[in-house]
């Protein structure tokens, strides 16, 4: 005997993908059910550096990410959770000559769309930030005040239990086993528990997304990678800003509980391991020096990792099936999706519920990867 | 002398010197923890919690519980029970976060 | 003392206390070519530990019987020395994929290739939650024994001992020995039946005989030993004034009539130990939950591997049975490597390993005894007030932990994203035992059954300088 349950949208995968989207379903008066693997935020939106980020993107996703930063600003209020989100910016400090155009063009096309982005002197960037090595190299640096981070930790929670609020199924433990097409429309999602049938599917399960996909006959260019992070002992405030630099390999963030987050670039990696690596404890420890040395005596509590899926361009896909019936997807954040939870959710609800996006989606399709060798 | 918690029998202590607590001086003995100078002199609270505000001592002794921690010459954080008294050693009592120094 | 050079070591063992001493020995009898990596600058880990430079032994009387054995032992060590490459001051922080690990030493961080490992790293006090606990003048049996046998100072002027089981006697012995002042000691669990136990085993064993003379001498000194009684609360302005204390029932329930008030400045609770399974988990050993054994404790064979070929866990880390054990253990599991790498024929290996093998059937049946008594029963978890700090380092109450268990966080790892318990500095390690029993207290399912906080490295805090001196060149990458 087969547990059938009905929905109007079924959601695969408990990241803030997913919980948001469930959660803008929801508020349009949609029913939901939410199938998570483990437990919502368990993976990468839980274990990513929580960036909140519009500087330094691609054209594509720019203005999905300041869209999104607008609903981040009411977010606390909304999900009525405190997300330690805060509006300390972002400051990429240039060093590297051969990039310096590079950074320079995308400051161009960012302030053309309207967003406040600057580029400061060393002299300014030292202002901002007293505690940079002394002798560093640098040109200057980039600089979004109105970017921020938020904890990764409480976002996925605040929309699930929001969405739950407003009538949403949040289902944990409870993996896909697969998904069943009829007549060219997905019509049921299948778990060891029940079988969910609903008129649409948003696949959003990161790196386990491509998987799913095969079972539709659908693939898209996407690589797995692992992002390590770590973090020190907490201290007492030292910089608001995300910080990244041309000199050295790792971003930094001061949460508010204290500890500084330093988090690796991502590489790579075979069997979803989570494990962190011996590389990765002696990249952090080059690049904290490289940067800060009042971080020489303070000492690493814990590291983690999450895996991030990667497209060929480092752009995401927010999609429908095309060639089956009720089947969406986002995926391929390439470990800058944080940010964009909120603006997918929402449009993925608005583009399931009222027929089409309030934002143009052409750039982030999957079809741009057509021809392609998967 | 005044009358500290120190066992006097069975061994032999060596040299005896000065540490500086909160700016007073205290008798420590080579071979002797920060911790175990302290807990002589009859001093318990190494450090305040950062958000309770609340006093911590020596717990667990054997650098575990990170609840003996002071800053020593400088450095926040440290644990008194890993480190071995040094001649002229400064400790402050911790209060909650406190700032590293920034090198150079 | 430093060891022996060993060139492209053929087992690495981590910690050198009765179970890795005694796993070198064997191993390196045999032909192994052995590295030995201790934390501390001494071996003999916290049993044998020797004095620190600076200290002149005039009479070894107050480090107890225990002292005589770790000579022997220590004495056997030194002897083959010069065949073992022995690292003191080398604390090991991670393992990582590929059997890679990392330690560091003077402030030098190290990378190390490892194929045979024997996990060696001992155990903790059990970190126990009531009201007041974290006020200074509340110690650890452990930790007050540290002060007392290897820098002789009294952990305070009037001492309560509160706990289970032998170890809070050694202590409190030790402190009356040094000249201080005990006020009580409250045994949780029933002392006569423990005494019956302790004299039927008596003959086999010197250590039990030594628990006669122990409590002999605590009666002797007047200092009330109580059975069926513990410590409900620590209070003081600012440190600790008073002790209340009550009788308990068989679960270690207060007995509400009973309560009274002890005037103390010191108090030390000794309510057994924890593995320290950090690096098995790191590993990625198979762990069960076995409460007579300390809590977690690695799954192993009867080599001492565990679940990773090639990974040996010996001694109280791998489940609290005492350095007699310990000891055992690690000769068997030196053994046991020495013949899989060919040192010696299965038949060898058997004969060397069977009076071992004797006497840890022997002592196996007298750690059942005592288990039954000392095994810790439901009250001890229920010691703490909403407004009790459970995760000392985040400052977490018992009610915000049960706050979260109430929202549906059940699970260790999520629990900890929600509240930030066992994120601060001591790792997990002084609040995650009794989480483990509160979320079994509140959601009704049993402990076993409630997964651990995930171990990713390091496994003890590790500076920055540190980092950046590990082996290694890398070019810069950006891409997040």
């Amino acid at each position: 005997m087969v547990n059938v349950r009905e929905a109007a949208v079924v959601v695969v995968g408990g990241g803030i993908m997913g919980c948001s989207t469930a959660y803008e379903l929801a508020k349009k008066g949609q029913s939901v059910i939410l199938l998570e693997k483990g437990f919502v935020g368990a993976e990468a939106s839980g274990r990513n550096g929580g960036g909140v980020r519009q500087q330094k993107r691609d054209p594509a996703e720019l203005p999905l990410a300041m869209e999104s930063v607008k609903i981040w600003q009411g977010l606390q209020e909304e999900l009525e959770w405190e997300l330690e989100y805060h509006q300390g910016g972002n400051l990429h400090i240039l060093g590297n000559p051969d990039r310096y155009d590079f950074f320079v063009e995308q400051l161009r096309y960012s302030q053309e769309a309207g967003l406040d982005v600057r580029l400061l002197s060393p002299e300014e960037t030292r202002r901002l930030l007293p505690t940079l090595r002394k002798d560093l190299d640098l040109l200057g640096s980039t600089f979004c005040p109105s970017d921020g981070n938020a904890n990764p930790l409480f976002v996925c929670t605040a929309y699930a239990k929001a969405a739950q609020q407003l009538g949403a199924e949040i289902r944990e433990h409870e993996p896909l086993e697969r998904l069943t097409v009829k007549s060219g429309r997905v019509i049921a999602a299948l778990t060891a528990q029940a079988e969910y049938r609903a008129s649409d599917f948003v696949i959003a399960a990161g790196a386990w997304s491509r998987p799913i996909c095969h079972q539709i006959g659908l693939d898209f260019p996407v690589a797995v990678k692992r992002s390590q992070l770590m973090v020190t002992e907490p201290l007492p405030p030292v910089f608001t800003e995300f910080i990244s630099a041309d000199q050295c390999s790792c971003y930094f963030r001061q949460a508010l509980s204290g500890g500084i987050h330093i988090g690796i670039p991502s590489a790579p990696i075979e069997d979803h391991n989570k494990t962190t690596s011996y590389d990765a404890f002696k990249i952090a420890g080059q690049s904290c020096l490289t940067l800060f040395p009042f971080l020489e005596k303070v000492s690493i509590v814990h590291s983690w990792a999450g895996l991030t899926n990667w497209t060929p361009d480092a752009v995401c896909i927010i999609d429908k099936a095309p060639h089956v019936e009720g089947f969406y997807l986002t995926a391929g954040h390439s470990g800058h999706g944080f940010c964009l939870g909120p603006i997918t959710g929402r449009l993925l609800a608005e583009w399931i519920v009222d027929g089409t996006p309030s934002m143009d989606l052409s750039a982030v399709r999957w079809t741009r990867f057509n021809g392609i060798d998967l | 002398m005044t009358q500290d918690l120190r066992i006097r029998k069975d061994v032999q202590r060596g040299q005896a010197f000065e540490i500086e607590v909160d700016g007073l001086p205290v008798v420590a003995y080579e071979g002797e923890t920060v911790a175990a100078a302290l807990m002589a002199a009859g001093i318990r609270t190494t450090n305040q919690t950062a958000r309770g505000d609340e006093p911590r001592g020596v717990c667990c002794g054997i650098g575990l519980c990170y609840g003996c921690t002071m800053v020593i010459d400088g450095v926040p954080n440290t644990r008194t029970c890993q480190t071995l008294a040094q001649p002229g050693m400064r400790l402050e009592t911790q209060k909650g976060l406190q700032r590293w120094k920034v090198a150079e | 003392m430093e060891g022996g050079r060993v060139k492209n070591p053929e087992l690495i063992i981590i910690g050198a206390g009765p179970a890795g001493i005694a796993a070198a020995l064997e191993a390196a009898r045999a032909g192994v070519a052995v590295k030995i990596l201790d934390e501390n600058p001494k071996c003999g880990g916290r049993i044998y530990g020797q004095l620190n430079d600076g200290f002149k032994l005039l009479n070894p009387g107050f480090l107890g019987p225990d002292y005589a054995k770790g000579k022997v032992l220590l004495a056997e060590f030194d002897a083959i020395r010069a065949k073992i490459d022995y690292l003191h001051d080398a604390l090991v922080f991670a393992t990582f994929e590929n059997r890679i690990m990392a330690f560091h030493q003077a402030g030098k961080g190290q990378r190390l290739a490892f194929n045979k490992l024997i996990l060696a790293t001992g155990a903790y006090d059990r970190p126990v939650p009531f009201p007041g606990w974290t006020l200074p003048g509340v110690l650890t049996a452990g930790g007050a024994q540290t002060l007392v046998k290897m820098q002789r100072v009294l952990p305070g002027k009037n001492i309560l001992f509160a706990g289970t089981g032998p170890l809070q006697l050694v202590v409190a012995n030790q402190v009356l020995d040094g000249g201080g002042k005990v006020e009580a000691i409250l045994e949780a669990g029933e002392i006569n039946n423990w005494l019956k136990l302790l004299k039927g085993f008596s003959r086999n064993w010197g250590l039990l005989t030594d628990g006669l003379q122990y409590i002999r001498a605590i009666r002797k000194a007047g200092v009330p030993l109580l059975r069926r009684h513990m410590i409900l609360e620590a209070r003081g302005d600012r440190q600790v004034e008073e002790a209340v204390i009550a009788e308990v029932d068989k679960d270690w329930r207060a007995i509400e009539k009973t309560r009274r008030v002890l005037k103390v400045d010191t108090i030390c609770l000794g309510y057994g130990l924890v593995p320290s399974v950090e690096l098995t988990r790191l590993v990625g050993c198979q762990h069960r939950y076995a409460p007579d054994l300390g809590g977690w404790v690695p799954a192993r064979n009867e080599d001492m591997e565990t679940s990773v070929p090639g990974v040996f866990a010996v001694g109280d880390g791998a489940g609290v049975a005492g350095s007699a054990m310990a000891m055992f253990e690690g000769r068997i599991a030196g053994i046991s490597t020495a013949q899989s790498l060919g040192y010696i024929s299965a038949e060898e290996a058997r004969k060397r390993k069977k009076p071992y093998l004797n006497d840890m059937k022997k002592l196996g049946r007298l750690r059942d005894a005592l288990d039954r008594i000392s095994y810790p029963r439901p009250g001890l978890f229920e010691l703490a007030h909403d407004d009790t700090i459970i995760c000392r380092c985040e400052e977490l109450t018992l009610g915000d932990i049960k706050s979260a268990i109430a929202e549906g966080t059940i699970e260790m790892n999520a629990l900890k994203r929600m509240t930030r318990m066992g994120m601060g500095r001591c790792q997990g390690r002084m609040c995650a035992p009794a989480v483990q029993e509160i979320i079994a207290g509140q959601s009704r399912i049993p402990a076993a059954e409630i997964e651990y906080l995930n171990q990713r490295p390091p496994t003890k805090l590790v500076p920055i300088d540190v980092l950046e001196s590990l082996p290694g060149e890398f070019e810069i990458r950006h891409g997040w």
